[in-house]
């Protein structure tokens, strides 16, 4: 099963994806983030905020794009959800795949842990304490991934638990699975 | 006041899989030109710098303007996005123009209203390209002034306007 997702990610990532220069979408994605910084003025807990907002906008789009490369169907568990997440999302919008661990017992929480992350290169935060105790610097990653999830109905809580840019041994997000949200058919159609 | 990115995030027609958001007229305000052209600006100075960095035949050229300008259109065009710029053209009194003959940003779109639509709509996509070209030329201690125009889609033409006489 592993090898086939491997396999189509791959050949997915080959020929079925666009690509960019990375600089240059590390070093936009690093404007914005400075640009947010100023506009808030190194209020970091609002510049998290609205990184994640602006990734849930992106999220919510992105899974059309996604489910459009892929043909994938429906994740029948929350642990084939995360592989999906890891080996295919990650790996064809990225080109990382990051690992999948520290499961609960329960089956409804893992991490992510990016061994590289694009969005990082090249950036140094502040020296000032402030900013590394306080910001999440690739928080548009929670949002997309929110926002992604949100649309095949999954509600999950996202967070940035670790960074190595704050001088962490790793970066590591924590996905929550909250509840399964119900297909709603709007009014009307059957 | 709440800002101009708070007011866009409020326009309730912005659902996914819609491009609504294009349409709202904020879009257009100065507020967020300037944005989108710092983003681009802020690119610009770290691009040229890594550029140079890689390739320090290159820096070893950028002695007159259009050699600089020449930079722009090869090295930095080619770095982001694939391709030259298809034309350079200048008065020789410190304007420029460059043409890229399909900008990548913008060629693939196409709205369902027609061309003058589609123009209309692609406009702000420009200003990011435009604070790039800046900053790039800021980076080399050139202060300028870049304004981009769709003349034929997806050809763009930027011009460039520097103080200095060359």
């Amino acid at each position: 099963m592993s090898k086939t997702i491997k396999a189509t990610a791959d050949d997915i990532w080959k020929n079925k994806v666009e690509k960019i220069n990375s600089e240059l979408f590390t070093l936009t994605y690093g404007s914005v983030v400075a640009q947010l910084c100023r506009d808030f003025h190194n209020d970091y807990v609002q510049v998290n905020a609205q990184l994640e907002r602006m990734g849930f906008n992106i999220g919510i789009r992105l899974i059309e794009d996604f489910l459009a490369r892929t043909g994938l169907g429906r994740c029948q568990s929350f642990k084939e959800t995360a592989e999906v997440v890891s080996k295919i999302g990650f790996k064809i919008f990225l080109n990382v795949v990051p690992l999948v661990t520290n499961w609960s017992g329960d089956g409804k929480q893992f991490s992510l842990v990016l061994e590289e992350n694009p969005l990082a290169e090249f950036v140094e935060l502040p020296q000032d304490d402030k900013a590394s105790r306080a910001l999440w610097y690739s928080n548009v990653l929670v949002g997309v991934l929110k926002g992604a999830l949100q649309m095949v109905q999954l509600e999950v809580d996202v967070a940035f638990v670790k960074d190595v840019l704050r001088g962490d041994d790793a970066t590591e997000i924590r996905l929550k699975l909250i509840k399964v949200l119900r297909d709603e058919v709007p009014a009307g159609e059957d | 006041d709440p800002s101009v990115n708070e007011l866009l995030f409020q326009n309730k027609d912005d659902l996914p899989g819609t491009v609504k958001i294009l349409e709202d007229e904020l879009i257009r305000s100065e507020d967020v030109h300037f944005r989108i052209e710092s983003y681009g600006f802020s690119l610009g100075l770290r691009i040229s710098e890594l550029l140079l960095s890689q390739e320090q035949q290159t820096a070893h050229k950028l002695v007159e303007l259009l050699d600089v300008m020449k930079f722009v259109c090869r090295d930095v065009w080619k770095n982001l996005y694939g391709k030259q710029m298809d034309n350079l053209r200048t008065n020789h009194r410190g304007t420029f123009v460059l043409v890229d003959n399909s900008l990548k940003l913008i060629s693939r779109m196409s709205s369902s209203k027609g061309m003058t639509d589609t123009i209309g709509k692609a406009q702000p996509y420009l200003w990011f390209p435009c604070g790039i070209i800046k900053g790039i030329l800021a980076s080399l201690g050139i202060p300028a002034s870049v304004t981009a125009e769709i003349t034929q889609f997806p050809s763009v033409s930027f011009s460039i306007q520097t103080s200095i006489e060359s």
